[in-house]
């Protein structure tokens, strides 16, 4: 008989093996669509209906936008409100982990491959060879699947896993504009809201462009920890040296340093550059972008979270506590020891459970209630 | 009819190869556990018609600390193979997918709050979800604990 305690013995972090999958020829595609919602749900697509063993690379940028993890609260990471008015979508994916903020200057990659030979610290090495290729020497790589020059985060990452397979995406911030990364990325509730969401760690960000021009201080004690950033193991070969980083660190440099590392890695592949009517065209693909861009994903898919407020009625001083569950309020409550105005309770009622959302009710709060002291109201 | 189901489905448990005390027959206490190869397993009360579904150890190890699990609402209908929740783990979101077909008796409230318990305990206090099953032959078609250990040793090697 086998021994039972197989599974129990099995050490948690083990290291990387060799699959038992063979691979086939590698694929890497490239988009030239920049909306979230097509390359995302192409994405999915692949994920879903190309045979398992073949390592897939996909490229793609997009529009500004915010995109925000699996489990994460729209309201929390960003400001749905700040978004509409710059035109911004905001976007649910699949995927776990934090928010993050795209615009053209961010390239994104996935790398699909047979969860047998699903390794995230490979992967993230892949990711920082492909930037030093480009000429940025001083990437390494954190214990979060992360890419850093310095302190700066460059390029942050998120995984999902299906039975067979598995994904590794992730940001690449060329030419971000970084100042607008910290706007958009920025919530109005986060003092008055509990969650048990997924939280997004901040780092302080500069794209490879800012980054090329910068050197660290020369004094202080960032010197002595020099060893521990190191870049670890050098690039075999470097894409051609070109002066302007402007013109170092493009979307068409990135995805030939992605394409080499891929190559390198599972032999040389099969290059296909989709366009967006070809994903249009593609039913699943379609049906995935409007699901992807509906209501009750985006903001119907958040965690149960409760809020302290205000009632959005700018003459009712009432301090509320919300229940918001899957973005519809299924309560709120008043604080013991306050008798609520009739007008109050009125409107508390009809917020409940109403055909308003969230979003809307919030929406009407007046711009001192985002800024209330975390007093507590109770 | 469904005690028709539960019956059938009881002697079926019992012709298995594993060995239950005959008293546990005479008080109709009958449980069974089974696994899908998606790592997830179900233990079906054949007194209730009932399963108790949650993720494998395996499974809980190569996700690493969970910190996230959305559950459906009691109430929620399942179909097997179909979307039953999803966890999270370090930045890694993970599809579990109902053994089974049925309605959502109970979820795991707890897991709200300490998602860390499957990683502690997944095969008895992270439990997911109960179900009431649709069709308990469903139980059936999953894998014994046997061919789960050599599914599980397949993908190791």
């Amino acid at each position: 008989m086998r021994p039972t305690a197989l599974l129990l013995a099995r050490p948690v972090k083990s290291k990387p093996k060799p699959p038992k999958v063979t691979l086939s020829t590698p694929r890497i595609y490239t988009s030239n669509s920049l909306s979230p919602w097509y390359n995302l749900s192409y994405e999915d697509w692949l994920f879903r209906n190309t045979p398992v063993e073949v390592p897939i690379l996909f490229l793609y940028r997009n529009e500004h936008c915010v995109v925000i993890g699996r489990n994460q609260n729209p309201w929390l990471e960003t400001s749905p409100r700040l978004l509409a008015s710059r035109g911004w979508p905001l976007v649910r994916r699949r995927s776990g982990g934090g928010a993050v903020f795209h615009d053209p200057g961010n390239s994104n990659f996935c790398m699909l491959l047979p969860r047998l030979t699903f390794h995230r610290p490979t992967q993230t090495t892949m990711v920082r060879q492909a930037v030093q290729k480009l000429g940025e020497r001083r990437a390494r790589e954190n214990g979060r699947f992360d890419v850093f020059v310095d302190e700066f985060k460059i390029s942050g990452s998120a995984f999902k896993i299906i039975a067979e397979r598995a994904y590794h995406h992730g940001t690449m911030l060329l030419s971000t504009n970084s100042e607008l990364v910290r706007e958009a990325l920025t919530s109005q509730f986060d003092k008055r809201m509990i969650t048990e969401s997924i939280l997004s760690k901040t780092s302080p960000v500069m794209n490879l462009v800012e980054l090329a021009g910068w050197e660290p201080e020369k004094d202080g004690e960032a010197l002595e920890e020099e060893p521990a950033i190191k870049a670890g193991t050098e690039v075999e070969s470097m894409l051609p040296e070109v002066a302007d980083p402007t013109e170092r660190f493009t979307h068409e440099r990135f995805i030939t340093a992605m394409t080499d590392v891929w190559e390198e890695r599972f032999g040389p592949g099969e290059k296909i550059a989709v366009t967006e009517e070809e994903m249009r065209e593609i039913a699943m693909v379609q049906k995935g972008a409007e699901e992807l861009s509906s209501w009750d994903w985006v903001y119907g898919q958040t965690p149960y979270f409760t809020l302290r407020g205000k009632l959005p009625q700018p003459d009712l001083t009432e301090k509320v506590e919300y229940k918001v569950y899957h973005g519809v309020i299924k309560d709120i409550g008043f604080p013991a020891l306050q008798e609520p105005s009739q007008d109050a309770k009125r409107l508390a009622r009809a917020l409940v459970d109403s055909t308003a959302t969230f979003q809307e009710a919030m929406g009407e709060l007046p711009p001192s209630a985002t800024t209330a002291k975390q007093d507590d109201p109770a | 009819m469904s005690l028709f189901r539960a019956s059938f489905v009881a002697r079926r448990v019992l012709r298995a190869p594993r060995a239950f005390p005959a008293r546990s027959w005479a008080v109709r206490t009958l449980t069974t556990k089974k696994y899908t190869t998606a790592h997830e397993w179900i233990i079906y009360d054949d007194a209730t018609s009932t399963g108790t579904t949650g993720i494998t150890d395996y499974a809980q190890s190569s996700l690493g600390d969970v910190v996230f699990v959305e559950l459906p609402a009691p109430g929620s209908e399942l179909l097997a193979g179909e979307p039953l929740g999803a966890v999270e783990s370090v930045k890694a979101a993970s599809d579990i997918y109902s053994p089974v077909s049925g309605t959502v008796e109970e979820v795991n409230e707890i897991l709200a709050s300490e998602p860390g318990l499957l990683n502690k305990s997944p095969e008895e206090r992270g439990w997911l979800a109960r179900i009431k099953m649709s069709n308990p032959a469903e139980m059936d078609e999953l894998l014994t604990e046997e061919a789960y250990k050599a599914h599980c040793e397949n993908e190791e090697h």
